[in-house]
């Protein structure tokens, strides 16, 4: 699973899920992707769970990018114990996500099988996500 | 080149909230400027900049501001992340005379060879090329033919066809397509039990002394918890 490989700190603080995301929110590598529409923590296994899904229905071709990576610890104090006595102990990793953002790109296939694909990604995922495209007429920036 | 033409109406408020009610009233506020041009800010209606949009952004087009003709051409489109609405539109102003310098799509044609038969991927890797040119001479895109392509070849910017009086400004050795071989699923390893947890950067000064000072202070802070702990039970 997907975790971070040296940190700073070893707990972090919640934190909040304000607002729209402000970068990665355009298809960088691929020509298909899967959008999210709602904030959430993205957990490490769904991100795995997702990633397989996807991984075992590209046999006949195509590739795969994870756009995101869960780089957010949460603790989580153990069962049956009182509250205080400090922070509890690292649980799993998260994602931050926020609308807009882009969690998955694929490429080498036809926009059906890509569909089908993100599919089964999307429903392993707690949150709304829809199909985008790359489109000429919907790229965003600058041009020159 | 063919020009389109767009209707604009000046606008004198400016900002986040008179933006908001002029997309509420169907149009899109933008920017108008260009070399020796001062800033005009105006609007234009949804469906015509759409029209437009949908033709291919390197498009000439004569805007006409308080019936005065300009040539322009889209600079830069701002879109919601989620919605994918347009939310704001630039427009620079060009002269038929001076070069300008744009991105232009390139589109690959065929089936590669590599794709076809061995089964590979084909992906491309640059997607827009800079190019310096008149604004009547920009391509509207650029093809590039990938039926000989086999797994492991890529073309670069070089083997581009490039019509006359376009200079291109991407580096020439740019690769533009690549044919990857068919990725193959690896085995997957059975979870480890116990995750590990990832190592802490440690501060830059004095390394060794700082980890020796960090790891007693670990070993003060659990004997205080257990002492702690000690004292709750006696409780």
């Amino acid at each position: 699973m997907l975790m971070p490989r040296r940190v700073k700190f070893r707990k972090h603080h919640r934190g909040q899920m304000k607002g729209i995301s402000s970068g990665g929110c355009s298809l960088t590598f691929g020509e298909y992707g899967l959008k999210s529409l709602e904030p959430c923590w993205f957990k490490a296994k769904q991100i795995e769970a997702a990633r397989v899904a996807i991984s075992h229905g590209i046999k006949k071709g195509g590739k795969l990018w994870v756009k995101i990576f869960p780089d957010k610890c949460v603790t989580k104090k153990p069962a049956e114990t009182r509250m205080g006595k400090g922070k509890g102990a690292p649980d799993h990793w998260v994602a931050i996500v926020k609308p807009g953002r882009i969690l998955f790109e694929l490429e080498g296939m036809d926009e059906t099988f890509a569909r089908e694909l993100m599919g089964l990604a999307a429903s392993k995922l707690p949150f709304k996500t829809k199909f985008i495209k790359r489109d000429r007429s919907m790229s965003s920036g600058r041009r020159g | 080149m063919e020009k389109i033409k767009l209707n604009a109406e000046i606008r004198d408020k400016v900002g986040s909230a008179n933006s908001r009610r002029i997309r509420r009233t169907g149009f899109i506020p933008g920017v108008l400027y260009g070399k020796d041009e001062q800033p005009i800010h105006l609007k234009v209606s949804v469906a015509n900049l759409h029209n437009i949009i949908s033709e291919g952004e390197n498009v000439l087009i004569n805007l006409i501001v308080e019936d005065k003709e300009k040539t322009v051409m889209v600079k830069e489109v701002q879109r919601d992340p989620v919605q994918e609405n347009i939310v704001h539109v630039d427009f620079y102003k060009v002269s038929l005379q001076e070069k300008v310098t744009i991105k232009v799509p390139i589109e690959t044609t065929g089936e590669a060879k590599g794709v076809k038969e061995k089964g590979g991927v084909l992906e491309q890797i640059l997607r827009e090329l800079e190019v310096e040119c008149l604004p009547n001479d920009i391509p509207e895109k650029i093809t590039l033919d990938v039926s000989e392509l086999d797994i492991g070849h890529s073309f670069t910017v070089e083997k581009l066809k490039i019509q006359p009086g376009v200079e291109v400004l991407t580096p020439i050795d740019s690769t533009v397509v690549t044919v990857i071989a068919p990725t193959v699923l690896e085995e997957e390893k059975k979870p480890e039990e116990e995750i590990a947890e990832p190592e802490l950067i440690k501060k830059v000064k004095e390394e060794e002394g700082v980890e020796v000072v960090e790891s007693e202070e670990v070993k003060e802070e659990e004997s205080k918890k257990k002492i702690r702990e000690e004292k709750d039970e006696k409780k």
